[in-house]
């Protein structure tokens, strides 16, 4: 405002200069920012409105309303797997959310020893795929498990290993979550309790859970969500305990039977949906709880606490640890749990059903791929949507649509993209009929660059929004009034002081392409196998061995990169500490 | 002192390397209003704390009415605190705020509803009962504040900057407000602020302090009137210093008197500039290169004006006077 009203004092040569250069970055914003939502048309929205085309329609096309869904929940064969979902889902839920509860309350509000190691270790779970906890599980306590052999049958196969699995994976979700919560509480309001007379367990019913209420139950919604829609683990442990991901997988894969699958497909979005209301509800009751004067919390010495804390802490890092060591320590003896003299054979993938290594090549190539592609789009349109400030309305329906994969499971995606992608032509209004010029996609690995952009961006999207909102809206402001166009601002200032943000974002994109299952099992060419797909296909196999070794190879994959990029990040921080610490003032 | 109600004992307090409070004494009688005031990191702030039993200090001690407390929990010690944050519970309306000291005492339900009714009317917010402090405005959040450090009928009050947060009309409204809620209801209070005005308005004695230490404590014309120390002078209100050799001498701006360029008494002296300030025009002086500031009531000036470069003659009167060893 105020710098539109100094504009007219500027000296006539810029003004001139910078009456021109708006027109012209006007132009340009448009067209860039008009590439980025039929990108996001194109590639999010369409195949999803697809997904519910078939689900609505028979396998020629004609319109049979909810015919599908009539079926699915008269056939009690199907409608059984929709009841066992919710029930893994919920009971995953309930278990991880108080487990990482106390966790988190460990890490947050103890000061017990090797509090930083606490927090970091349970991440671990995040840089495998989720077929490496079921693997793990089987070692443990499947027919020839460890403890099995001890005496500890826990009938693996079905309710019980999906569950344990899923909390696995679960775990570091909802701990970082219930962590970010944790750690925003006003401490005056604990100093406040005490003075008019609250105990420990007053304070904790009455300031700590309230404080939490919110950060409580998205846990509980990432974590149901999670659980209800994953697709690895009760593939390796499920048995004959099927769930809406393995029933899509049977129907598409197995039976062929598209729109039943895209039915079930449409069950599998209803708990983001609900998520989307409740979060909604909730925001609204939420109202200013943290206020700006809020003061830090203090942990108090406490002796008991601090041992009980680590204590807990210990037996958590060491199940989490223990389950992805155990796979590790199986991929590197001859025969689990017989002959236990260390061997590197299972890591050369002969004789066993998939590609071998060739796999894994093919995976870290996507990955990067991802990486490279997903950083570069998520961070220029988040950029066009959040600092540009023309054509509002179009920024709107880009910034919707690129929060929209939040809620599509990884399996949804992949059945969109099949049906979009397999499409001859699309019947346009008024009998035109166009060729889909996208076909050639399908059958590439280009495809599977694609989907896991889509399906990994809203993430990623979320934290270019969050970087890019932290720098002042000035810089644009100024370098129009002074007739610089937008993209040398961004190249200039913007990119360089969100740095990290971006490795952050690359980062993301990598190990999640390097771990996910879910939108590739449907996707990938004949002749260019994922890693996570020959994991599938080992287990499938029986070679449960060399598909611990896979999974070995991408968890150390993630870590390596990992290192990698906390070394790069930390260059680039000293490098920038300098201006980055005087705009922090 | 055998009559005081809090008596404060050697209070020493280090957050590392950094000295907090040092060998602070005095003490409190029953019903007192007292303000301890001084400059931001002074260590006002965590004397109270201490005194609230929210920091431990590392000598000293803390007595109520003869009895050690500095190793009490604040749970058990029984003082209303109020904070500059105000630090309402957000998940509970006012009732329930004012209420919750109550339940931790155990008071039956039929009780506290009662003595919720009373406390908000002693604060005037009969009518807000039922909002949360989200829907409050600043002001009507810290009577909330202080009706619920007050319901549980406290030995002491204890206010940290309460009034800080809020728009200067509010606070001039709050400020009568708690005093003369305090002076009713006799409890001994003790509050921390930065801002002399309230500190000089409210109190029965003001605790000025700065670096760690006690500068002067006394009734607020004690400490306008006879600042013990050079710091003291110059923190509260406006003072000129004069530089005499090895001493310093200190003037207040009021005490000087501006008289005429005919008059015979004074010393001649030359206007700077002048600022009308409603009651009073504030001059700039220049005499023998010394600058002096003065205010002069508009109501003595008879009809006259005063310009810049006015030739006058001004006069110190020797009982206004104060003299400080030179730093």
């Amino acid at each position: 405002m105020s710098l539109k009203e100094t504009m007219p004092s500027f000296p006539s040569g810029a003004k001139l200069l910078g009456r021109k250069g708006v027109s012209g970055t006007g132009l340009m914003e448009g067209a860039f920012l008009l590439c980025a939502v039929s990108a996001l048309v194109l590639f999010v929205f369409a195949p999803l409105c697809e997904v519910f085309w078939r689900a609505f329609t028979d396998s020629r096309g004609n319109w049979i309303a909810g015919a599908n869904f009539v079926t699915y929940f008269s056939t009690p064969y199907l409608f059984s797997s929709f009841l066992n979902t919710l029930y893994v889902a919920t009971v995953t839920a309930l278990w991880s959310v108080t487990l990482a509860f106390g966790y988190a309350y460990a890490v947050c509000r103890t000061d017990m020893p090797l509090r930083s190691f606490f927090r970091h270790v349970v991440f671990l779970p995040l840089f495998a795929p989720t077929m490496m906890h079921g693997i793990g599980m089987v070692y443990l306590f499947g027919n020839k498990g460890l403890l099995t052999a001890l005496g500890l049958r826990i009938g693996l196969y079905g309710p019980v290993g999906i569950i344990l699995s899923e909390i696995v994976y679960t775990f570091p979700q909802a701990f970082l979550i219930l962590l970010i919560s944790l750690s925003t509480a006003d401490f005056r309001l604990y100093e406040a309790a005490e003075s008019l007379g609250a105990g420990s367990l007053r304070k904790f019913r009455t300031v700590t859970l309230p404080g939490v209420k919110y950060g409580l139950a998205n846990a509980f919604i990432v974590s149901f969500i999670l659980a209800f829609t994953d697709f690895g683990a009760p593939k390796v442990v499920g048995g004959n305990y099927n769930v809406l991901a393995t029933d899509i997988y049977k129907q598409v894969i197995g039976q062929q039977n598209f729109s039943m699958g895209a039915a079930v497909g449409i069950l599998l979005l209803l708990p983001a949906v609900a998520a989307f209301c409740i979060e909604q509800y909730m925001r609204r009751q939420q109202g200013g709880v943290i206020n700006a004067r809020a003061v830090p919390y203090r942990v108090r010495s406490h002796k008991m606490r601090d041992a009980v804390a680590f204590l807990y802490c210990s037996a958590v890092a060491f199940c989490i640890v223990g389950l992805l060591g155990v796979v590790a320590f199986a991929a590197l003896v001859k025969v689990w749990p017989y002959t236990l003299s260390p061997t590197l054979d299972h890591f050369s993938f002969r004789y066993v059903a998939g590609n071998g290594l060739e796999t894994y090549l093919n995976s870290i190539a996507v990955a990067a791929a991802s990486a490279v592609a997903g950083t570069l789009f998520v961070f220029c349109a988040a950029y066009l949507f959040e600092k540009t400030r023309r054509f509002t309305p179009v920024r709107r329906v880009g910034r919707f649509l690129a929060l929209l994969p939040l809620a599509l499971p990884g399996l949804v995606i992949g059945l969109a993209y099949i049906f979009f992608f397999n499409r001859t032509a699309f019947p346009l209004p008024g009998g035109i009929v166009l060729p889909n010029p996208f076909r050639g996609l399908y059958g590439s690995a280009a495809i599977l660059v694609l989907a896991n952009v889509v399906h990994f961006l809203s993430v990623a999207f979320l934290t270019a929004t969050t970087a890019l909102r932290k720098l002042d809206d000035e810089f644009e402001q100024v370098g129009e009034s002074l007739g610089v166009p937008f993209y040398r601002i961004f190249t200039a200032v913007t990119v360089p002081m969100c740095l990290p943000a971006i490795f952050e974002i690359a980062l993301y994109f990598f190990v999640n392409a390097m771990v996910t299952i879910s939108a590739v099992v449907f996707l990938y060419p004949p002749g260019f196998k994922l890693a996570s797909v020959a994991i599938v296909n080992m287990t499938d196999a029986g070679d449960i061995a060399p598909a611990a070794a896979m999974s070995v190879l991408i968890v150390l994959t993630n870590i390596a990169v990992r290192a990698v990029f906390e070394g790069v990040t930390g260059s680039v921080r000293r490098r920038t500490a300098v201006w980055m610490r005087s705009e922090g003032v | 002192m055998s009559d005081a109600y809090l008596d404060i004992r050697e209070i020493s307090k280090r957050f590392g390397s950094f000295s907090a409070l040092r060998n602070i004494a005095f003490s409190l009688a029953k019903g007192e209003f007292v303000c301890l005031l001084g400059p931001s990191g002074c260590g006002k702030t965590t004397l109270l704390r201490i005194v609230a039993g929210l920091e431990s200090p590392d000598e000293g001690h803390v007595l109520l009415q003869g009895r050690d407390i500095t190793r009490i929990p604040p749970a058990e010690r029984r003082f209303g605190i109020v904070f500059q944050s105000y630090a309402l519970f957000p998940n509970m309306t006012a009732r329930k705020n004012i209420a919750y000291g109550l339940a931790c005492r155990g008071m039956d339900a039929e009780a506290t509803d009662a003595r919720v009714r009373e406390v908000l009317r002693l604060v005037h917010l009969e009518h807000l009962g039922d909002k949360y402090p989200a829907q409050m405005s600043g002001g009507q959040q810290q009577r909330v504040a202080l009706a619920r450090a007050l319901a549980p009928s406290p030995e002491m009050l204890l206010l940290d900057e309460p009034l800080s947060a809020l728009d200067a009309k509010v606070r001039a409204e709050l400020r009568q407000e708690i005093r003369s809620l305090q002076k009713e209801l006799g409890i001994t209070t003790v509050m921390v602020t930065h801002d002399q005005e309230e500190a000089l308005t409210m109190a029965d004695r003001v605790v000025v302090m700065n670096e760690a230490e006690l500068e002067q404590i006394g009734t607020p014309t004690q400490i306008y009137e006879r600042p013990a120390s050079v710091f003291v002078a110059d923190f509260i209100g406006t003072i000129n210093f004069i530089e005499r050799g090895d001493r310093l001498e200190a003037i207040r701006p009021e005490h000087i008197r501006v008289l005429d360029a005919a008059s015979r008494d004074g010393h001649p002296a030359t206007i700077r500039s002048v600022e009308f300030r409603g009651p009073f025009y504030r001059m700039s002086l220049c005499q023998n290169e010394q600058l002096l500031v003065a205010d002069v009531p508009a109501g003595r000036m008879e009809g006259w004006r005063p310009r810049e470069n006015d030739a006058v003659r001004i006069s110190i009167p020797e009982e206004f006077l104060m003299r400080y060893p030179v730093r």
